[in-house]
């Protein structure tokens, strides 16, 4: 009698340990896969039965080997090396160019894809570690027109006068989730997030439908990664633009991709990031970038004036949160200060 | 077991002094590698163990407070309050181990479910404090040394008692 | 009848309970996983997520305690609080491994998996 009092004790008391145990660990593992692509980081994370990650992988790859303007072979390539003549291009890559150049338009050419002379000036200066002379970012300034891109929707091609050149790079990220978003699509992925270096896509929710959580990085804290704030958000792109995501030190001053078309320089902005949310990718890649350049003042008024999702933190740890977001948005670094 | 008040206050007081200076002895000990800090092996509970058996619930427990309100001033508030839950849950359920079974249940099985209580007492305060489960993650490592250092108490206090029946 | 030190119901249950602790125990050394990343909760709130791959010392706000992150390990580095017990943890590289500072409220844990699914 008593062994059998004493055993099922055990036994009770072993099992709510080993439920307590559990307890720290996690549930519901999604298909996690990292790749490099587009010269950055590929993060999908997939709750499916199917591992369409490589699927999505070389989707991505197809469209770097088509699309960077850095890549022999590349369709952007061709236009750039055409020397003024017409080059024919896939229907994606046209439309793609079709939509950047009226993102350009609206934008007052703060966002620009002609900028492949300066882009190129300043990828060079960034691997040699010289800064560029000022003539030639002079120069260089004077070939980004976006003006001057031609279109023919009836042939599918584009021209370029000779030595200018397009640099998709700002773009190409988000419209590359969105051909992501079409392959889980296909592939009855029921929930995933899938990240591209600054960029990332929600499908649905995560494991039961819940939000994901999206870690904002501290732009002032680059090395560590650490997060300042988190949005939960669902199906939808985010984009997030800064200085702090690709720099280099020249000379003791710190130099970063953002490049002004105006100036020729990186731009120099009040802005230390600005992150925005919306159903498109490609469109919140650009505006990303497009606020940035364009500073504090101009962001707000943009945002507001298109109802934008958006948070922007400006130089000196201020953090201004759209409406929209408000309720999805959460501080945890208390050395930021709100704003709104 | 009744004793006259003269004696018992002087039984009391040097289980209470006994107590003290196991707890000192063992906050001089260095934190065992396997267990998490913050919890130590208890050779301090057999004072109060050997009230539990031999005294009544209110000796037990003025002597846990003793126990306790000692670690207040080796390591601090957190600890005392720390010590004085594990304590206060352990002799409770070991008060009524005693009065359900009185003779039939051994010293080994008090001690050890004593001991189980004591820890899972603190590690749910841990909880508490923090807001987190996050410290439950170690209570395998506690089960285990509730169990070893349980049966130890046992068998020192079982030991002891004739001796200190004696005085 | 006199009370006895140890019965042999006891004795087994004792053992049985030491062995059972102990599997599981090895169970989830065995089978943890190095950790990716350091959760930093202060009163039970989650205050930053750090990666363990990028050594830095993290100052938690209104708290004296830092959380380093070297070579990786986490562990608390500094504290003012009195027992210097979340010191005592030491250094943590895997999954579930959590380090605790009671005074200053501040949990450090590891995780395989994070709270946050993404960082842009």
């Amino acid at each position: 009698m008593k062994i059998k009092k004493t055993s099922a004790l055990m036994l009770v008391f072993l099992i709510v340990m080993t439920v307590f145990c559990s307890c720290t660990k996690n549930k519901n593992t999604p298909i996690s896969s990292q790749h490099y692509v587009m010269d950055t980081v590929l993060s999908q994370k997939i709750y499916s039965s199917a591992d369409v990650s490589d699927k999505a992988y070389k989707a991505l790859q197809d469209e770097e080997n088509r699309l960077s303007a850095f890549k022999e072979g590349s369709e952007i390539y061709a236009i750039n090396n055409a020397s003024g003549k017409s080059v024919s291009v896939s229907k994606e890559t046209f439309e793609l160019i079709e939509r950047s150049v009226s993102f350009a338009k609206e934008s007052g050419y703060l966002f620009d894809v002609s900028v492949y002379p300066l882009s190129r000036l300043w990828k060079d200066a960034i691997e040699s570690g010289k800064l560029p002379e000022k003539s030639a970012v002079s120069s260089a300034k004077a070939l980004v027109d976006g003006n001057k891109i031609t279109l023919d929707k009836q042939n599918l091609s584009i021209t370029l006068p000779e030595n200018m050149g397009l640099d998709l790079g700002a773009i190409a990220k988000g419209a590359a989730l969105e051909n992501v978003r079409e392959i889980y699509e296909q592939n009855g992925v029921s929930g995933a997030i899938c990240s591209l270096g600054n960029s990332a896509m929600l499908l649905f929710g995560n494991k039961a439908g819940e939000d994901f959580k999206i870690g904002l990085r501290s732009p002032f804290k680059a090395e560590t990664a650490q997060t300042f704030a988190t949005l939960s958000l669902r199906d939808c792109v985010i984009s997030t633009s800064g200085g702090y995501e690709r720099y280099t030190e020249i000379d003791g001053k710190t130099y970063h991709h953002i490049i002004d078309t105006k100036t020729g320089y990186p731009a120099e902005s009040d802005i230390a990031s600005v992150t925005v949310v919306g159903s498109d990718g490609a469109f919140c890649d650009y505006m990303s970038t497009r606020l940035f350049v364009d500073g504090f003042n101009n962001a707000i008024k943009i945002i507001e004036q298109n109802n934008l999702d958006a948070v922007v933190v400006t130089n000196d740890e201020k953090v201004y949160v759209s409406k929209t977001l408000e309720s999805r948005f959460e501080l945890l670094d208390g050395s930021f200060e709100r704003i709104n | 077991m009744k004793k006259s008040l003269s004696k018992r206050v002087a039984l009391l007081g040097m289980l209470a002094a006994l107590t003290v200076a196991l707890s000192f002895a063992e906050s001089l000990l260095p934190p065992l590698p396997f267990l998490p800090p913050g919890f130590k092996i208890g050779i301090a509970n057999i004072a109060v163990m050997y009230a539990v058996f031999c005294l009544d619930i209110k000796a037990a427990l003025s002597l846990s407070v003793v126990k306790s309100g000692f670690m207040l001033f080796t390591s601090g508030g957190y600890a005392f309050a720390l010590s004085l839950c594990g304590s206060v849950a352990s002799v409770l359920v070991m008060f009524a181990l005693f009065k359900f079974f009185k003779e039939r249940i051994s010293y080994i099985a008090v001690s050890v479910v004593g001991a189980l209580f004591h820890n899972a007492a603190q590690l749910c305060m841990v909880c508490i404090i923090t807001s987190s489960l996050a410290a439950l993650y170690y209570s395998p490592v506690l089960a285990f040394m509730a169990v070893i250092c349980g049966s130890a108490t046992a068998a020192l206090t079982g030991a002891a008692m004739p001796l200190i029946k004696k005085l | 009848m006199k009370q006895r030190i140890v019965t042999l119901p006891a004795l087994i249950a004792c053992i049985a309970l030491a062995a059972v602790s102990a599997a599981v125990w090895a169970f989830m050394q065995n089978g943890a996983k190095g950790a990716e990343g350091v959760n930093i909760y202060k009163n039970g709130k989650l205050v930053t997520a750090l990666p363990m791959d990028s050594d830095t010392e993290y100052s938690v706000e209104e708290s004296s305690v830092k959380v380093k992150i070297e070579n990786g390990f986490a562990f608390i580095s500094e504290s003012d609080c009195k027992c210097k017990t979340c010191i005592g943890f030491g250094k943590l590289s895997k999954a579930g491994q959590s380090a605790v500072c009671l005074p200053q409220k501040v949990t450090v844990e590891l995780f395989g998996e994070s709270e946050i699914d993404a960082a842009l």
